[in-house]
């Protein structure tokens, strides 16, 4: 009787990049919305709020606050204490995303 | 238990010589931020984010992420870099004595590094985010 195996290894491949790369990008939307809820809105516009954007794209992506004051908001003046809303974000969205891309691997 | 942390990282830090004998005075060590009178160099320790991990019915272990710089009033990076390191090698891989909880780990995650300018002068932040697991 003759057998014949069949690699299921590039299909794994590419859904892993597909399924994975989805997994991530949504985590980074869910980060920026975290971010943008936690952000204290100042008296005057640009906002930070309104500034936050997610970059990247594939298997790799970034949260990112191009206004420079956003630091000091995050970290603290030397006369005004940090208001975290970046990182507490990142924090609260860590072991979501750690169990949502076990969950992806578990079916491939 | 919050309180009971940074009063932990309160006495860590101004107990120290390496660390208060770079600053303005052995106390300069301030919870937020600075108070109004403060001369620098100066250290400001902050809570950035927490979370409970649960195990079964009851929290397994805290983590937390604490911002901890110096600020200086310098043209140069250099002194708040110097305190900077000599808080790295307090806090980083260290222990630390927490009221009625136990620490499973404390460690430097990524480094903060900002220039301020106000009226004419330069305030300089060197410091890290330090992650602290505790039960």
């Amino acid at each position: 009787m003759a057998v014949t195996l069949k690699s299921r290894l590039p299909e794994i491949a590419r859904s892993l990049q597909l399924e994975v790369g989805r997994e991530l990008r949504e985590s980074a939307n869910r980060i920026k919305d975290g971010a943008e809820a936690r952000v204290n809105l100042g008296p005057e516009a640009p906002h930070i709020k309104d500034t936050i954007e997610v970059t990247g794209g594939a298997a790799r992506y970034a949260v990112e606050v191009p206004e420079y004051y956003a630091q000091f908001v995050e970290f603290g003046r030397k006369d005004a204490p940090p208001y975290p809303f970046l990182i507490p974000a990142a924090e609260e969205e860590r072991p979501i995303l750690e169990a949502r891309v076990a969950a992806v691997l578990g079916v491939l | 238990m919050n309180k009971e942390i940074r009063q932990a990282l309160f006495a860590k830090i101004t107990g120290e010589p390496a660390v208060t004998s770079l600053l303005s005075d052995p106390n300069a060590v301030f919870d937020d931020v600075a108070d109004n009178e403060a001369e620098y160099p100066l250290v400001v320790i902050s809570k950035s984010s927490g979370r409970d991990v649960q195990a079964f019915t009851k929290r397994a272990f805290r983590t937390q992420l604490w911002i901890v710089k110096a600020v200086v009033t310098d043209t140069t990076s250099d002194p708040a870099d110097d305190i900077d390191a000599a808080l790295n090698t307090l806090l980083d891989r260290a222990s630390l004595t927490i009221t009625n909880s136990l620490l499973l780990g404390l460690w430097r995650e990524s480094d903060i590094g900002m220039l301020e300018e106000k009226n004419g002068e330069q305030y300089r932040h060197a410091g890290g985010l330090y992650r602290l697991i505790a039960q």
